[in-house]
């Protein structure tokens, strides 16, 4: 294990630094004897390259020196230690190994207890159950699935580590919905083609692009400062204070006055849910009445833009004019209002920043998400997007960085242990079944489902349309559910119906393999503990400098783009172990251990990663382990950089989107053969106002018509369901969490008054209601409050505010614990902050399987806290920690590592002293 | 009274009536010299003629005859999978794509009308590449040597000789 000695001066000095890489950002991990003591963000030394200097507007614009973490990654020494971490293999307590596998008391799970078990116990019963389904069933009957970004590193980040296993063993994949951008994954392709982007924009060189040439950016449900866009920690906050210092005007359209809006906002809009396509309709009408969008670019490069106007002014088929006025009465934003956006839209070189990459939102995870993205990007077109200034683009990406330098990036499909060149054996599932992961549920429990579409449908817009039937013409049903970090309890819709699932015996056998007790790990059979990315060795990346997976290059929201050797800072605490270790101990008992691992430790995984790569080039492989990063920089030539500061001035510029403006072939990176013909990746190669993909595939589309266009939701304001629950749901992307990987597990951010309030052991959720609302239902702030409608019911404490629209409540998403009150019983109370419990399982539509949790009616009225103590469940793992096994290794707890806190603290009195002394 | 019978395109700005030797004469145009490797009646007819909506049958018919007749240009392979359509049969090939021209009509080089992504390729000196990426400012190569990658990656010139040299191998 390479170490550092920090200087003397800088803290203990029996203090290890070691990197590391999670979700939320690169960071140093400070160790004492083997106990993490703290992590800090990475501090650049002067070894490291020179930033890169952007000049606008007569300054000059330059990082500072030092890689920032998000707040949640200061969380990873509190989430290292945490009492919820799974401390040893265990058995649920009433499982009973039947040769059938009938009559196992599944019944039970989620509120049985657990009995501790060796790990060759574990990993036994785990081989012979899978022997024996597979026999009996085939090889479809197992089912797995990963949680969005439970894990970091390349070797152990669920593409490369679980792919590699579960295509060796074959099983039936769960194909992934895009649930944090569904209206544009859903929606854009169909109107500028990048359905390889997964319907995102080119990010590149937009941050320089915007700063020089911008004048204002709208923010449409986009809050960048919560939700940067993936993993791109707080390095774009910077921007954007730069962006407003030089007079930027921002203007934020969301129901609730984000973080981002409260900061920077020159103007906040407040619409009522689910109804934004309508303002963009109206905002179009006032540009074709007043003749001020670009004529001269929608002629070149727009199709069927003649039928849109049509629609919007009222000469199409429903004869309604999208004036302000009609859109005033579906927002209730004032027509006004709208004229003002619209002309500052149109006289100044605007941006739109939407909810997509660069600060996720959700008006796009509406019934009408869809119309609402093409709209946006459509509007963009009318604009002239790809001209200086003029753009369709998130202020949370798009920095400058070295696309010629590669190295496999996080989620790049090269960058894989499952993949060639990383892997010599390339393993290919044998089983062609898929599931649908939000129907999940239904498909478990009704034996049958049918839906469109492959989940991501990077690989073309002919694969949303591919139609999938459960159980697939052939095959069995699934029987065994291996699931593999984190929790959809909290991330996937209408918890309580995934709950159900856990407690079909159509489930025989059901394997949770995590770092933490979550609420879903509660409902498996045999569990096993892994632990996290600080206990074992990997490789990282930040910054996509690689192809990027989901969509290349999309997580260039950081100043630097930084490569982390991923050095095992502690022993994995407890029993637990590396995922990479449970699934090569699992291989070997099915027969296939030596090919899954071929012959390779993790750290010799992670050194392939270093060698199909540019990396080489600069850094031996021990210098780099040694260092524990290297930064690229984003030029490598000497004359690229500023004779008087030394900052790299130029770099090979290729501003996104700019190609297609100046009618050039596509010069930016990941582009498709059509585009260097100089054509979109739609039916016609243009913008298409009139979707030619929709009109051939889905013409009875009810969700997303040829034309987009605003309509009123299946579950809004004017749906049946709003007389008995009156207040729209917002849940946006969560600021104090991350798919559910930080809120239960780290008890720092309890203390956090706008994320928790702690009421007899319990953290209840915050969320906001409007003082109007709140006058109303006699909710003052900090009541106990129950939202609720027929799916469920969620105890929060009101925090009442004038930040949002009267008629709407906001919760986070992605941050509850779901802690049902009786634990087992079908929609018990939660009062773990859950808020999925209350959003719809249903997709947006018929062809459009994506989620739409804005779609969502409530009610709210005030209620007592649940006078039990606690969570409700601590003492399942309090009965395991009583257990003992005959060769227990010592316990290291959160206390222990508070202890060394008080030791460093010690120290530094006593330096303190003898400095005095001198 | 005119009995030949007319053909309806309906096009952004108008409906167009053209007789069928007008048509395959469009056709034909659009078709002339064109950069693409693959082609089907549907791209014809949304990027060729920017028709709305399904091309007719009829219309359909004469841009597919039309390829047919056009044998030393085009090559009717079949069915194949497109990204945007599905799966269309009949696809076509274009048998001058080898030496149509790779730029644009500003000069600018375009590099994936020459290689493909993920395919295999051997250089003059024998050595077999992967090239997994490719812009056309960045090509990288793995070489593969008894069916596995040996070395580090690569990094390949395409603009170079050694580039112009290499020919794609199963």
């Amino acid at each position: 294990m390479a170490e550092r000695i920090m200087p003397s001066s800088a803290g203990h000095p029996k203090e290890k630094i070691s990197h590391g890489v999670c979700v939320a950002g690169p960071m140093t991990v400070h160790t004492v004897d083997g106990v993490i003591r703290r992590v800090r963000p990475i501090v650049l030394t002067d070894d490291d390259t020179p930033g890169w200097v952007i000049k606008a507007r007569g300054k000059e614009y330059t990082p500072q020196r030092k890689f920032t973490m998000s707040l949640l990654g200061y969380c990873e020494k509190d989430r290292t230690y945490a009492y919820d971490r799974l401390k040893y293999p265990m058995i649920r307590e009433d499982f009973v190994e039947t040769p059938d596998g009938k009559n196992r008391n599944t019944e039970n799970r989620g509120k049985s207890g657990y009995r501790r078990a060796s790990w060759d116990e574990a990993l036994s019963l785990v081989a012979r159950e899978i022997k024996r389904l597979q026999k009996t069933y085939g090889k479809e009957t197992i089912t797995a699935c990963t949680s969005s970004h439970h894990s970091w590193g390349l070797v152990g980040y669920k593409i490369s580590l679980f792919n590699r296993f579960f295509s060796m063993m074959g099983y039936t994949r769960i194909a992934d919905n895009p649930d944090s951008w569904e209206g544009f994954h859903w929606g854009t392709p169909h109107t500028y083609g990048y359905y390889w982007r997964l319907g995102g924009p080119e990010p590149y060189d937009m941050l320089e692009m915007a700063m020089q040439n911008c004048e204002t950016i709208i923010c449409w449900s986009s809050d960048p400062d919560t939700s940067r866009g993936g993993y791109s920690a707080q390095e774009s906050a910077l921007w954007r204070w730069w962006m407003k210092e030089m007079g930027i005007q921002f203007i934020y359209v969301d129901p609730f006055n984000n973080y981002t809006s409260v900061k920077h906002a020159d103007k906040w809009i407040g619409p009522r849910m689910g109804t934004d396509a309508a303002i963009l309709e109206a905002i179009a009408y006032v540009w074709l009445t007043e003749g001020t969008y670009d004529k001269e670019y929608v002629r070149q490069h727009g199709h069927r833009f003649k039928e849109f106007a049509d629609h919007i002014l009222g000469r199409g088929p429903d004869g309604t004019p999208k004036t302000p006025k009609w859109a005033e009465e579906l927002s209730l934003v004032k027509a006004m209002d709208i004229k003002a956006i619209a002309r500052r839209w149109a006289q100044t070189p605007t941006t739109v920043g939407s909810g997509m990459r660069g600060g996720f939102g959700g008006a796009c995870r509406h019934s009408n998400g869809t119309e609402y993205a093409r709209l946006l990007v459509l509007l963009s077109a009318m604009q002239g997007m790809g001209k200086p200034g003029r753009a369709f683009w998130g202020p949370g990406c798009g920095a400058p960085m070295n696309y010629n330098f590669w190295f496999g990036g996080y989620s790049d499909p090269l960058a894989s242990i499952a993949k060639a060149p990383i892997a010599d054996d390339v393993p290919m599932n044998s089983v062609s079944q898929v599931l649908y992961r939000p129907n999940l549920p239904d498909a478990i429990l009704n034996g049958h489902y049918e839906w469109y579409g492959e989940g991501f449908c990077g690989g073309g817009i002919d694969l949303e349309f591919t139609r999938h039937v459960y159980p697939a013409p052939g095959c069995n049903k699934v029987h065994c559910f291996w699931r593999y970090g984190g929790s959809f309890f909290g991330t996937m819709l209408d918890t309580n119906k995934w709950a159900a699932m856990y407690k079909s015996p159509e489930l025989e056998f059901v394997i949770n393999q995590d770092i933490y007790f979550t609420p879903e790990t509660r409902h498996a059979d045999v569990i096993l503990p892994a632990c996290t990315n600080l206990e074992r060795t990997d490789i990282g990346e930040v910054g996509s400098s690689g192809l990027g997976g989901y969509c290349s290059h999309s997580e260039s929201g950081n100043s630097w783009q930084m490569i982390v050797y991923q050095e095992k800072a502690i022993e994995p605490l407890w029993d637990s172990r590396s995922d990479f270790w449970i699934f090569s101990q699992v291989a070997a008992r099915l027969g296939f251990g030596e090919r899954f691992t071929e012959g390779r430790d993790e750290e010799a995984w992670a050194k392939r990663f270093w060698q199909f790569s540019d990396l080489p080039k600069q850094m031996s492989w021990d210098a780099f382990k040694k260092k524990g990063y290297y930064i690229i920089p984003t030029s490598l030539k000497e004359e690229d950089k500023d004779p008087k500061t030394g900052l790299i001035a130029n770099w090979d510029r290729r501003p996104g989107f700019n190609w297609f403006a100046e009618n050039r072939a596509c010069d930016t990176m990941n582009h498709k053969v059509f585009q260097e013909e100089h054509l979109l990746g739609t039916f016609s190669g243009k913008f298409e106002f009139v979707s030619e993909s929709l009109t051939y595939w889905a013409p009875d589309d009810e969700a997303r018509r040829p034309i987009p266009q605003y309509q009123d939701s299946w579950e809004g304001h004017t749906s049946l369901t709003a007389d008995k629950f009156p207040y729209g749901l917002i849940s946006p992307h969560p600021r104090f969490d991350y798919h559910t990987h930080y809120n239960q597990h780290a008890k720092w951010l309890w203390e956090i008054p706008k994320n928790r309030v702690i009421i007899n052991g319990n953290p209840y959720l915050v969320c906001h209601i409007n003082k109007e609302t709140a006058d109303q239902k006699g909710i003052k702030d900090g009541d106990v409050v129950r939202l609720f409608n027929d799916r469920g019911s969620v105890l929060c404490v009101a925090r009442v505010s004038y930040r949002l629209y009267p008629q709407t409540i906001h919760a986070y998403t992605s941050s509850g614990i779901y802690n049902p009150i009786e634990y087992g019983k079908y929609k018990s109370w939660d009062k773990g902050g859950s808020i999925n419990v209350l959003t719809p399982g249903r997709l947006m539509g018929e062809y459009v399987p994506g989620m739409a949790p804005y779609s969502c009616n409530i009610d709210v009225e005030k209620c007592e806290a649940d006078p039990n103590y606690g969570q409700g469940w601590e003492y399942i793992l309090d009965e395991v920690d009583k257990q003992q096994l005959e060769t227990e290794r010592p316990i290291r707890t959160s206390m222990d590592a508070d202890l060394i806190f008080g030791e460093r603290e010690e120290w530094i009195r006593q330096q303190m002293m003898k400095k005095e002394a001198i | 009274m005119d009995l030949q019978k007319k053909y309806l395109l309906r096009l952004p700005d108008e409906n167009v009536t053209l007789t069928k030797d007008e048509l395959v004469a469009r056709i034909k145009e659009i078709l002339k010299d064109h950069p693409s490797e693959h082609m089907n009646a549907y791209r014809v007819w949304y990027e060729g003629f920017e028709g709305c909506g399904m091309p007719g049958t009829d219309v359909y018919n004469v841009i597919v005859e039309t390829f047919r007749s056009l044998k030393d240009d085009w090559k009717d392979i079949g069915p194949m999978r497109w990204e945007k359509y599905g799966v269309i049969n009949p696809s076509f090939l274009n048998l001058h794509y080898d030496t149509a021209s790779k730029t644009d009509d500003k000069g600018n080089f375009m590099l994936q009308h020459r290689f493909h992504l993920g395919k295999h390729y051997q250089g003059p000196d024998g050595k077999v590449w992967w090239i997994p990426v490719m812009e056309d400012f960045n090509m990288r190569a793995f070489e593969r040597k008894d069916g596995k990658y040996v070395g580090t990656m690569v990094e390949i010139d395409p603009y170079g000789e050694y580039a112009r040299q290499m020919v794609e191998v199963q």
